[in-house]
């Protein structure tokens, strides 16, 4: 409750520099970066966003300037932006020499797909939009999950496979070595049943059940690509193994657990509650 | 008009697409998220940013649709001419694939990690390039041995795409999210992002196969007569394939490199303008470099305009209109029996 009121005395004692930036007008280029300006309640800023930029909800009303890896230089311009927050992810490369040669300030973030990079994220994203005392509870926060996070206790025979997507034909792709599932996977204290692999790969129904896994991790995309839950078991080769028969299944937001924006030491930390419910 | 009327049918038909390539470019110009144009200009209601933005971006977009646009289209005219088959183009013969070949090892394999990120940009454009020179030249060396046989050729270039296809499927497999994403835009193709200096440096390449490329024409109506009339009639079959292959490898690498891959352009405007203007190729390379710049322009100001202020690519686009008047073509040369 103290902490609640510290926030809210931090938030109006600097509603004072807000207003001098609420004449900006800011475009956010990046589904992370986005989160990440809500998160420091600069929402009000932007003018414009890319089609990565889904979070949150309301973010959807502002006008979409195009896919992250295909930006169109002249869409962006139209909006007259002061301030560009741009992805390292953003594509084309030359994007960003571009709008500062037409006299836009670019700020870039840098794209750094794991815990410590949204830490990254956050630090960037604040500077650039003079909030870096806001951040502060931002960043304890997340500081305060990361370190929930390495004290959890590995499970010694929980193997988690986590297919991306599957859109109808074809094989499940799952997450293999160095893939950002894998990493997140092994934060939440589970192994990675899927091994010999990098990347994200289809895998054959004979390697799903080789793999062996003792528990399946979807997003909420794929689940509905897959057709619920009930289809989801009738993958082949995927009802062969322990993980289908337990019916041992964990969703997570796509966007919160994959994006690595604010949301996703949070979403690991859900994932390990929910597969510790599953084992009782 | 009686003037326009009087003139032979050939350069009326020139001075006609001329004019429609002024309108295109006036409707180009215009076009776009921002309203922006010479309606603009002659009011006098265009701030300096948005001179600026038209100089910097709208400007050089238009020049390049233009280049690329009747550059595709140009050698699609010559190599049909040359391989007297209708379905002869830059892309069949594999010139595009080899270039997606190099351009997707150039994004999978981290031979850029060390540059800076607009070396990547510049090296992509110049490995594109260079892509699509290779495969020309691979082209021609397999052909010389089929001994002038055109059809050996036109299926050296089938093995070449088969080839390239394969080796691009592997890339796609171990290449990461990333990297797939850059790899299917760039097969999309796109002109939003060349910047004067590139565009000047892919006009000197490009030029001087424009000018090859249209000053084989009258030769190429020669060799519609069958082979050994254009023996017969003095013609250096060899010389003049060796024009064609250079003039082609010249326009379409360029164009790879600035624009991606551009589909149908090649294919589409030679057989409109065909239907039109009869067979003849002195007629029918010129107006089809025009007549290429014209669609692009216009399949162009359409990508921009669609999705406002997001961009479909262009590439999609040209595929779009050309596939399915590929088909309707094909269906309406099976009635008349003459395809």
């Amino acid at each position: 409750m103290t902490q609640l009121f510290a926030r809210l005395v931090a938030g109006l004692a600097l509603l004072l520099p807000l207003t001098s930036l609420a004449d900006q007008r800011v475009i956010s280029l990046g589904g992370d970066v986005t989160e990440i300006v809500y998160a420091l309640g600069a929402g009000d800023l932007l003018v414009a966003r890319d089609t990565t930029s889904m979070f949150p909800e309301s973010v959807n009303d502002l006008p979409d300037v195009g896919y992250l890896r295909q930006l169109s230089l002249e869409g962006i311009l139209s909006f007259k932006p002061d301030l560009v927050l741009l992805s390292d992810a953003a594509r084309p490369a030359p994007l960003a020499e571009r709008l500062e040669a037409a006299g836009i300030k670019v700020a870039r973030i840098p794209y750094q797909q794991d815990l410590d990079g949204v830490d990254l994220k956050v630090k960037a994203v604040s500077k650039a939009l003079n909030l870096e005392k806001e951040a502060k509870p931002l960043l304890a926060d997340l500081a305060k999950q990361r370190e929930q996070l390495t004290k959890l206790i590995a499970f010694k025979q929980l193997n988690g496979v986590f297919i991306l997507s599957h859109a109808g034909m074809g094989a499940p792709m799952v997450a293999g070595q160095g893939s950002s599932a894998d990493s997140l996977m092994q934060l939440a204290g589970l192994n990675n049943a899927i091994q010999g692999i990098t990347g994200y790969k289809p895998i054959s129904a004979e390697g799903l059940i080789a793999a062996q896994p003792t528990t399946l991790i979807l997003t909420e995309a794929g689940l509905t690509a897959l057709g619920g839950e009930a289809k989801v078991w009738q993958l082949p080769g995927l009802q062969q193994t322990p993980a289908a028969e337990h019916k041992r299944l964990v969703v997570v937001n796509d966007l919160a657990f994959l994006g690595f924006g604010p949301r996703t030491a949070q979403s690991v930390l859900d994932l390990r509650t929910a597969v510790e419910q599953l084992r009782q | 008009m009686n003037r326009l009327l009087a003139l032979k049918p050939a350069p009326r038909a020139l001075l006609l697409l001329f004019l429609v390539l002024f309108i295109a470019v006036l409707l180009a110009s215009q076009a776009g998220t921002l309203a922006l144009g010479p309606w603009q200009f002659i009011t006098g209601s265009m701030s300096s940013y948005d001179w600026q933005i038209w100089t910097a971006v709208r400007l050089p977009r238009l020049l390049l649709a233009m280049l690329v646009g009747s550059g595709l289209a140009l050698a699609g005219a010559a190599m049909q001419g040359l391989f007297r088959n209708p379905l002869a183009d830059p892309g069949l013969l594999g010139v595009s694939s080899g270039a997606s070949l190099a351009v997707g090892l150039w994004i999978v394999f981290p031979l850029a990690a060390f540059l800076p990120d607009q070396w990547t940009w510049q090296g992509q454009m110049l490995i594109a390039c260079v892509g699509g020179w290779l495969t020309c030249w691979l082209i021609f060396r397999l052909g010389q041995n089929g001994h002038g046989n055109m059809l050996w050729l036109l299926l050296a270039g089938l093995a070449i795409n088969t080839l390239a296809g394969a080796f691009n499927g592997l890339l796609s497999y171990v290449a990461d999210d990333q990297q797939l994403r850059q790899m299917s835009l760039w097969g999309m193709g796109g002109l939003g992002f060349v910047r004067g200096s590139e565009l000047a440096v892919g006009a000197l390449v490009m030029l001087p196969g424009l000018f090859l490329l249209l000053s084989v024409r009258k030769q190429l109506d020669v060799l519609q007569l069958g082979d050994l009339a254009a023996v017969d009639s003095g013609l250096d079959a060899k010389k003049l394939r060796q024009k064609v292959v250079l003039g082609t490898a010249l326009t379409v690498g360029v164009s790879v490199a600035l624009a991606g891959i551009i589909g149908f352009l090649g294919l589409m405007i030679p057989h409109m303008l065909r239907m039109i203007l009869g067979p003849g190729h002195r007629l029918l390379l010129p107006a089809s470099a025009l007549g290429g710049a014209i669609l692009l322009l216009l399949a162009d100001a359409l990508a921009r305009t669609l999705a406002a202020p997001a961009e479909i690519p262009v590439g999609l686009l040209t595929s779009l209109i050309g596939g399915p008047y590929f088909l309707w073509m094909l269906a309406r040369g099976r009635n008349r029996g003459d395809v």
